[in-house]
């Protein structure tokens, strides 16, 4: 009878070569999937994020089919795995449209990291829209009102003086939206793409020391996510601190804002 | 309620309108005419086949207990409700409509904020932008509506704060402010847009009793400049000092519109008597 439980010689030194950056970043394969890895979850979430903004303006269209096109679209991306939607995308779409390799400015782009940054956008791009929809129908329904009695059109409402609020509302949400697409990027490996993981995957092909090198590869990911959640944190307390937001700089006044009702009921108390 | 001060004097000489450069009434024009306008919420009718005219430079003051449709029928004046039938002219714009060929057809949400600029609305709650300061909230129609730069459109915001006596609080958040000082942004934050009517929905309704004056005081003197005017209110005094007419209303019926004088010494309608007796 076979022994279950096999022993097995854990090679530290494959293990700390890979952990470390100098070395691992030797092998150019893991060096680039490094940064393939950060450059798509940034695209794809940025994709997101400005097709998110733009279902939740159409959510709020008078035009019914607008408002349905849009909820289909969440139904559908919310409801069936990545997975599928990024080897519909790829593979199916490859039937019409096989995405090329594009050259720009000294970097390639391969077809598969392009469809990945589109797949994962367009899913990303559901829950924005809900993300989006819940912060603008946080507001209090008076700043609406009080920028249309002053006669601002729909788009100037939304962009000076509904959106600069509701990004305090939205700004948590899309951090862990995006500490999310960090990880969901290793998906991109079965249409091809050579991200981090698939990259670890064809040195283990090579190795096969899966133990050691899985193990270090979780590392990077966990490293990509420690930092960002700093980052978060960061523009999180800046968010909730009154007195830095006061700065006149594009990014605080971008994300300075402060929940309507707060501002009056205080004021009227006084 | 308290006298009414005038904030505005204490800043300095001049007019508050003369900062925004508007005209004295002297002509009869009819500025806002309702007719017949009905408005429901789904099955509850709210407004009956309300008439009202007012004409330049006139102030008229709508009171009556509350749910009998006031705030509605103000409403309904810069569409930020649409009547359910009936017409709405201001400064001669067929509110809500547009005439393309003869015939009328419902005028798209960009057309209806640009007839909204011939009016100014005042809110019980002030509204007031809060990420923005005291002069950004002030400057943001000139800004944003009438896409003036910012140093055209900023000495125009700080002369009208000191107007009403807040020169000092240019730079303050709404937060920083008391009720009072929120409605006083408030009023020239309308006002800045050089509205041709003024609408106020309740202005001193959410104010502690010693701020009520404050506010009152811009709103006479803003009277005294020759500004047209149309305000709810519960303020009995305030109303018969400073309207032309005063309009009762009851279950979303205009029961009564007469004088000041005579409505409060005479009041023809058994609702209006009713009305006054607990009022006043």
């Amino acid at each position: 009878m076979l022994p279950l439980i096999a022993t097995y010689h854990f090679d530290w030194s494959v293990f700390w070569a890979y952990l470390w950056p100098p070395t691992a970043f030797h092998n150019s394969l893991i060096a680039s999937g490094f940064w393939v890895t950060i450059y798509m979850a940034v695209l794809a979430q940025t994709m997101g994020v400005v097709l998110g903004a733009v279902g939740a303006m159409m959510q709020m269209s008078h035009r019914r089919p607008v408002r349905w096109a849009v909820a289909a679209y969440i139904l559908w991306f919310r409801g069936t795995p990545l997975l599928v939607q990024l080897s519909l995308l790829y593979f199916g779409i490859a039937a019409i449209y096989s995405f090329p390799d594009v050259h720009l400015l000294g970097l390639t782009l391969p077809g598969a990291v392009q469809a990945g940054i589109i797949g994962l956008g367009l899913n990303e791009a559901a829950f924005m829209t809900e993300i989006f929809r819940a912060g603008i129908s946080s507001i209090d329904r008076g700043q609406t009102e009080a920028a249309k009695a002053l006669g601002m059109p729909f788009r100037t409402t939304m962009r000076w003086v509904i959106l600069p609020q509701a990004t305090r509302v939205i700004i948590p949400p899309l951090g862990n939206e995006f500490n999310n697409m960090l990880k969901s990027t290793t998906l991109v490996v079965v249409i091809g793409g050579v991200e981090l993981f698939s990259a670890i995957s064809q040195v283990n092909a090579v190795l096969f020391k899966p133990f050691e090198l899985f193990l270090a590869v979780s590392f990077y990911y966990l490293a990509l996510t420690i930092v960002w959640g700093w980052i978060q944190a960061w523009i999180e307390s800046r968010l909730g601190d009154q007195k830095r937001l006061r700065g006149s700089g594009p990014i605080t006044r971008l994300l300075r804002g402060q929940p309507g009702a707060l501002g009056t009921v205080e004021g009227a108390r006084r | 309620m308290t006298a009414a001060p005038d904030v505005g004097r204490e800043a300095g000489g001049g007019h508050l309108i003369d900062v925004i450069g508007g005209a004295p009434a002297t002509t009869t024009e009819c500025l806002v005419e309702l007719a017949g306008v009905c408005k429901s919420f789904g099955p509850h009718p709210v407004l009956h086949d309300v008439d009202l005219q007012v004409l330049r430079g006139e102030c008229v003051c709508i009171v009556g207990p509350s749910g009998s449709g006031k705030s509605t029928l103000l409403r309904c004046v810069n569409h930020l409700e649409s009547p359910t039938s009936g017409r709405v002219v201001v400064n001669g714009h067929r509110m809500g409509l547009v005439e393309q060929g003869g015939k009328c057809k419902a005028a798209s949400e960009g057309v209806l904020a640009k007839q909204r600029r011939e009016t100014g609305m005042v809110f019980q709650r002030f509204n007031l932008f809060p990420h923005m300061t005291a002069l950004e909230n002030v400057i943001s129609g000139l800004l944003r509506v009438q896409g003036r730069t910012r140093a055209e459109a900023t000495p125009i915001g700080e002369a009208l704060l000191a107007r009403v006596g807040l020169g000092d609080k240019a730079a303050s958040y709404p937060s920083e402010l008391s009720g009072g000082q929120q409605q006083r942004v408030a009023i020239v934050r309308a006002l800045a847009v050089r509205p041709t009517v003024m609408l106020f929905d309740e202005p001193t309704s959410a104010l502690d009793p010693e701020m009520i004056g404050e506010v009152l005081g811009v709103i006479a003197e803003l009277r005294a400049d020759g500004m047209t005017m149309i305000i709810v209110t519960h303020e009995m005094k305030f109303a018969r000092r400073t309207a032309d007419w005063v309009v009762m209303m009851d279950e979303g019926r205009v029961v009564e519109r007469a004088r000041p004088d005579a409505f409060f010494d005479r009041p023809g309608d058994p609702r209006t008597q009713r009305f006054l007796s607990k009022v006043l």
